[in-house]
This record gives structure tokens, sequence and C-alpha cells, in this order.
């Protein structure tokens, strides 16, 4: 049944500024599988983005992607030479970006956008990518699309454009979709409408989405894994119910209890975590979540916890939680 | 009958509501065909000239042919162009009315913003009807500009009704030179400005793009450029060829004057790879070329066209300065700049000849800079909300 479409192995971006070197994803892994959503939560500077960035290859200088796998069915990313890369980008993994005000660019008119992209991956006639163009607007829900096409981007409300946006990524059906954070910049209602459209979309496309956020909220609604990253690492991944109901980090159980929850008395205090995210130039040594953790012992200040098995599909890292050291992969598939 | 009715010039627009528009054709149309009948005899025998030197006949054709065989082919161009223009922006016109919404471009809006700005319709307004002197100076220029008349009876006459601006100390007629010196500042600022802005676009592009020790060592480069002082560069330049002619000094201001624009266009690639819509293009997979010419490039337009439009200016000067020292356009051609300087040993007592050199050239660069000025206001954003 669940079969993994994107397999990302150690991987590793590092950034090596002129302060010295920045270990933007230090070896992250995760699975996503066929057809499903992955969570892909953390704060703001753990490394999310950039690990999507490290996916689509788009990291450039002065970072650079220094070890790990990216394997699209059994394809590694990593491995194959910058052109067919390109063919890869747009046709096999897209992605959209958190802003769509400025995601689109202002001198051409939407329709034309959405064409290039077409007539980049495939041969087709400039009819006949309008056609398509048309088709894949009225797909996202664009009302009049026939009309919409010709229009610019400043002529079209945020939701509209994030939708136009999710237009070119669908363009040519890709099997991975990478949502950074596609509805931050939304409002409430709107951002409903977008994840509900991206719900159906993925249902009839069957196409597998890395859903980017650091909105608790939205991941728990939207995805069947999640994968919790704490300073530039992966520190748990699990299924959703597994994550919400029986949250094992300690920084997860910090997370979880720190959201707000309807019915709560009014003036009680919310539970914060303690101590500050750490500067990635001076990450603490061992667990980098020691100095804020509240079950910390000496081991945790000398070694890093790698990722184990606790519980079948239920990886953490943490010293203090028992399980055996496994290599995160392939989890439940037995057929 | 409808169908018909569209090819009269400036009708269409006018009766689609676009009165100005409209006026503006019908004027010009009017204009140049009152031209095209009042110097028919000009226009047909440089045809045939033309025709006939095409075919291999043997005749003399002077460069004063050339001018002439230019001059008609631009009022029959241009006679043909306003034909089809009112003609198709009617067509235009009535599609846009069957569609519900009509999608409006940049270029509409920032029109229509322009249009706001008196000063800048001004300015467009003289640099139009410059160039069209320029083009049509043979037919305009009551006299031959290079050639003398009675060198003792008609030298430095003062201005009359034959000699509207008098005669230079060769007996020219000054009214004509100026006329024709037009061609020249219009030629080099068009031209030179073409070729700087070719350069240092496709410079600051690379160097903009690639980033990098790229990026570095054509920014240095640039940097040595403008250490230059330019006047004296382009002086050492020009002295080093043997013959002067316009197109060496056109392609030395050219090759002079690109760093802004080099400088001007890498800062805007800079800043535009960091926009989302740049990373958003990447990430569905354009290429190189696509990225720099589809998403880079357009984006940096404004800034392009408003620098080059002032900068116009700049080269015209610049071009009046070389001529006024003699090193520019050489006599007996003009140019507005070796007007002046022709009349320097009189500049008291014929003052109506720098005067009217002079003029013409801070007409000509008022009118380019108007333009700048108003195209910055009308293609900012930010300047739109305060209007």
């Amino acid at each position: 049944m669940e079969c993994p479409q994107l397999q990302v192995r150690n991987l590793r971006t590092h950034f090596f500024t002129e302060n010295g070197l920045v270990r933007a994803v230090d070896d992250v892994s995760y699975v996503l599988n066929k057809g499903q959503t992955l969570g892909l939560v953390g704060e703001s500077g753990c490394g999310k983005s950039v690990s999507a960035l490290s996916l689509m290859r788009l990291i450039t200088p002065p970072g650079k992607i220094v070890g790990g796998e990216i394997l699209l069915d059994d394809l590694n990313l990593l491995d194959i030479p910058e052109p067919q890369m390109r063919q890869i980008r747009g046709n096999w993994i897209s992605m959209i970006f958190q802003e769509p005000m400025t995601s689109l660019n202002p001198v051409f008119t939407i329709g034309n956008q959405i064409m290039e992209t077409i007539r980049v991956h495939q041969k087709v006639s400039r009819a006949e990518a309008r056609d398509l163009t048309i088709d894949v607007l009225s797909k996202v829900k664009i009302p009049a699309a026939s009309n919409r096409i010709d229009e610019f981007p400043h002529q079209m409300s945020g939701g509209m454009r994030q939708r136009v946006m999710i237009a070119m990524a669908l363009a040519c059906s890709p099997k991975v979709l990478i949502a950074d954070e596609p509805t931050t910049a939304l409002d409430v209602t709107i951002q409903a409408q977008i994840m509900k459209l991206l719900a159906d979309l993925q249902n009839d496309l069957h196409m597998s989405i890395l859903l980017i956020t650091h909105n608790l909220g939205l991941v728990a609604e939207a995805s069947d894994h999640i994968a919790v990253m704490y300073a530039s690492k992966v520190v748990e991944y699990t299924s959703t119910r597994n994550l919400f109901t029986s949250p094992l980090h300690p920084y997860t159980q910090g997370l979880l209890t720190s959201v707000p929850t309807l019915g709560m008395p009014k003036n009680r205090e919310l539970n914060v975590i303690p101590g500050q995210v750490p500067n990635p130039l001076y990450f603490p040594s061992g667990c980098k979540f020691h100095p804020r953790c509240p079950l910390a012992e000496n081991q945790c200040q000398e070694e890093e916890p790698l990722l184990k098995e606790v519980n079948p599909g239920h990886w953490v890292a943490c010293h203090m939680i028992k399980g055996e050291v496994t290599p995160l992969q392939e989890s439940d598939h037995d057929h | 009958m409808r169908s018909l009715q569209d090819w009269i010039p400036g009708w269409g627009p006018w009766r689609m509501g676009q009165h100005l528009k409209g006026a503006i054709v019908a004027t010009l149309f009017l204009l140049l065909m009152i031209i095209a009948n009042w110097q028919f005899d000009h226009i047909w025998t440089s045809l045939l000239l033309t025709a006939s030197k095409f075919f291999g006949a043997t005749v003399t054709y002077t460069t004063r042919d050339l001018d002439f065989l230019v001059s008609s082919l631009f009022v029959i161009g241009m006679l043909a162009g306003l034909l089809f223009y009112s003609r198709f922006s009617c067509r235009r016109r009535r599609l846009a009315e069957h569609l519900s919404s009509v999608p409006e471009s940049q270029w509409t809006i920032v029109w229509r913003q322009f249009r706001k700005n008196p000063l800048a319709v001004a300015g467009t307004i003289v640099i139009l009807i410059l160039y069209l002197i320029a083009f049509l100076c043979p037919f305009l220029a009551p006299y031959d500009p290079v050639e003398q008349g009675d060198r003792v009876e008609e030298r430095l006459l003062p201005p009359s009704s034959t000699h509207l601006l008098g005669t230079d100390r060769f007996a020219r007629d000054v009214f004509s030179r100026i006329i024709y010196g037009s061609r020249i500042s219009l030629l080099v600022g068009f031209l030179a400005m073409s070729i700087a802005v070719t350069i240092g676009t496709i410079v600051g592009a690379v160097a903009g793009f690639y980033g990098g020790w790229v990026d570095s060592l054509i920014m240095r480069f640039v940097d040595m450029m403008l250490s230059f002082p330019t006047l004296v560069l382009i002086i050492t330049v020009i002295a080093l060829w043997r013959e002067q002619s316009i197109w060496i000094i056109i392609t030395v201001i050219g090759l002079m004057s690109w760093m802004g624009v080099a400088r001007l266009v890498r800062a805007q690639f800079i800043a535009l790879k960091e926009r989302e819509f740049f990373q958003a293009a990447q990430a569905l997979g354009a290429g190189n070329s696509r990225l720099i010419f589809r998403h880079l490039l357009p984006n940096s337009m404004t800034p392009i066209i408003i620098s080059a439009t002032l900068r116009v200016g700049n080269t015209i000067l610049l071009e009046a300065s070389l001529s006024y020292l003699g090193l520019g356009v050489q006599p007996p051609t003009p140019s507005w700049g070796n007007i002046v300087f022709d009349t320097k040993g009189n500049l008291f007592t014929e003052w109506w000849m720098p005067l009217a050199a002079g003029l013409a050239i801070v007409i000509t660069v008022v009118g380019y800079n108007l333009v700048g000025d108003g195209l910055r206001d009308a293609l900012d954003p930010r300047l739109r909300e305060i209007n």
C-alpha cells in the first residue's frame, strides 16, 4: 500500500559563509510515500526550506550539498548532470512558494507564464499549450479561466495568485509537489480553500506532497506523516496520528503543549520551551536540544543522538528514549 | 461601408472616442500629404534616379541625392503607416468591445500615467517634431546646407526674409544648416546611446547573473573605465584615426558611455535573483537563457529605458562639445556643435548664429530629459501613489 516516492537519506547541505560553516541541513532523512503528504515541521531557520531547495538542487553558493542521497523512485537526484536535472524540475518535481504576491513574473500574463512552463517540458504548439493552460487553470478552480488567462499578476488577488502558482507547478503533472509554506501569506479562509484544493488535486493526480510549514494545525489536517526538524536535524518522524497522540521527543512535546487550545482558561500562561533557538554558526555539542531540554543528562552534552525506531514506524533521535538505531527508510510496507 | 471608412486616417480613432489620437493621426497625415504634394518633383526624381542607378544606368549619384531618397521613402512610408495604423487600431478597438473585459497591459497603464504629466508630453512632442524635421530636412531646408553663395556679396548677412538666420562666413544659409544639423545630433544621440545600452546591458547581465569571480572581474574593469576622464579619452581615441567620420564618433562615444548602464543592470539582476518568481522559474526547470531573457531582462527594462532616455541628452552634448573642439563632425557637414565653432570669430557681431544653434541643442537635450523624467515617474509605481 505505502510505497516510497521520494527518499531523502543523510542529506547534508552546508553553507560556507565568511563567518564560518553553517550546517543548514545536517544528516536529514525522511520518506515521502506515493500519493501521500509528508509534513515537514519546525521553527524558522531550522533548515526546512533549505532541505526543500536541496531536493530541487537549487542551492546556490556559498551553499553546497555535501552529502547524502535523494532518491526519486530509484534515481539519485544528486548524481545526475544539471541539464537533466533541469528536465526534472517542473516536470517530475515542482514547487510552490510562500509568497504568491512575488512568485509570478510581473511583466508577463499568467497564461504566458504557464504556457512557458509547459513548452519547456513538452513538445506542443502554442495553441495546444494554451488549451492545456486553460485546462490547468480550471483545475485549480479559477473561474472564467479562458478570460483570466490573459491577465497580469497585478490584476489578481493573493489567493488567486497562489492558485496560479499551483497551476503552474501542476502544469506538467509532477510526481512530487513541494509546498513551501503555501498558505502563510494568505488569510485563514483562503488558507482553508487552498489546502482543500491541494488535497483534491492530490487525489485526482496521485501526486505526493511535501508540505513545509510551521503551522501544526495545518499538518495535523493535511499530512499522513510528519517529520519534525530542530536545528538542521530531523528529531522525530512518524505518522500524524502517532505524533499528535504520543509525541516522544521532548522538543515535539514542548511544541505541542505550547499551542493554545480552544477553551483553555483565559489567563493561564502558555507553556513555552525555555531558551532560544541556537545560532547555526555555534550549535551546541552533542544533542543540539540539550540546553533547552528538561530531560537532559551528561550523555546528551557529549554524544549526538541518532534516529532510532522506538515503535514500528516511529523514529526519534533522543538518548533518553530507548530503542534500536535503525536507518529511516521504506518503513512499514508489507506487501 | 464601415470598413472603407476605417481607411480614412484618424477617422476611426476619432469615431471610437479617441479624439486626441484621431486628431494627431489626421494632422500628421495631412501635413505629410502637403509636403508630398509640394515636393512631388523631388520625390519623383529621387525615386527615378535611384531606380535607374539600381538597374545599372550611369548616373551621378551624390550624397544629396541620397538625402532626398531617404526623405522621400520616409514620407511614403509614414503615409502608408498612418493609413494602416488607423485601419488596424479601429479593428483592435472593435475587437476589444466584443470582449467583456480587456486586460490592460503595463504599457497602457504607464502611458495613462505619462499623459498626466504635461512637461513630459511637451518633451515627447518636441522630440517627435525634431525627428520629423531630421527626416524631412531636404524638403524643409530652403537651401543646400553646404552650398556656398557669393563669398563677397552674401557673406555674413544678417537675418532677412531670404535667409531666415542670415549666412555664415562661407555664405551658407544658417537656417538650412541648423535644420540639417538636427540629423547629426539625433543620429549621434540615438545610435551612440543604443551602442552604450547594448554593451552595458550585456556586460551588466553577465556580471549580475553569474556573480562570483566573473562579476568581480567585470566590475573592476568597469571601475577602471569609469576612472578615465571621458572627454580626454574620446579626444585621444578620435585623434588616433586619420579621417574622422560621424560613425567613428558615434562608436567611440558609445564605447565610452556604457558603464553606468552596466552597473544599473547588474544591480537590478542581483536584486531580481532574490525575488521569488526567479526561484519559481528555476524550480519549474527554466534554463539560463530563459531566466535571463524572460525573467531578468524584461523586469530590468524600466531603469534601462529611463537611463537610456536621460543619457541621450549627455551624448548629444558630448558630440556638440567634440564638434566645437573641431574633433567631431567635420565641416562642411553641418552639426550644431560645429556651427557654434564656425562662428567663434564673430560671436558678438553675428550673435544669432551661435544662439540659434545653441538653442537647438538646449531644446533637444531638455526635451529628452523631460521625457526621461516623465518616464521615470510613470514607470515607478511608488511615485504613482502620490499623484
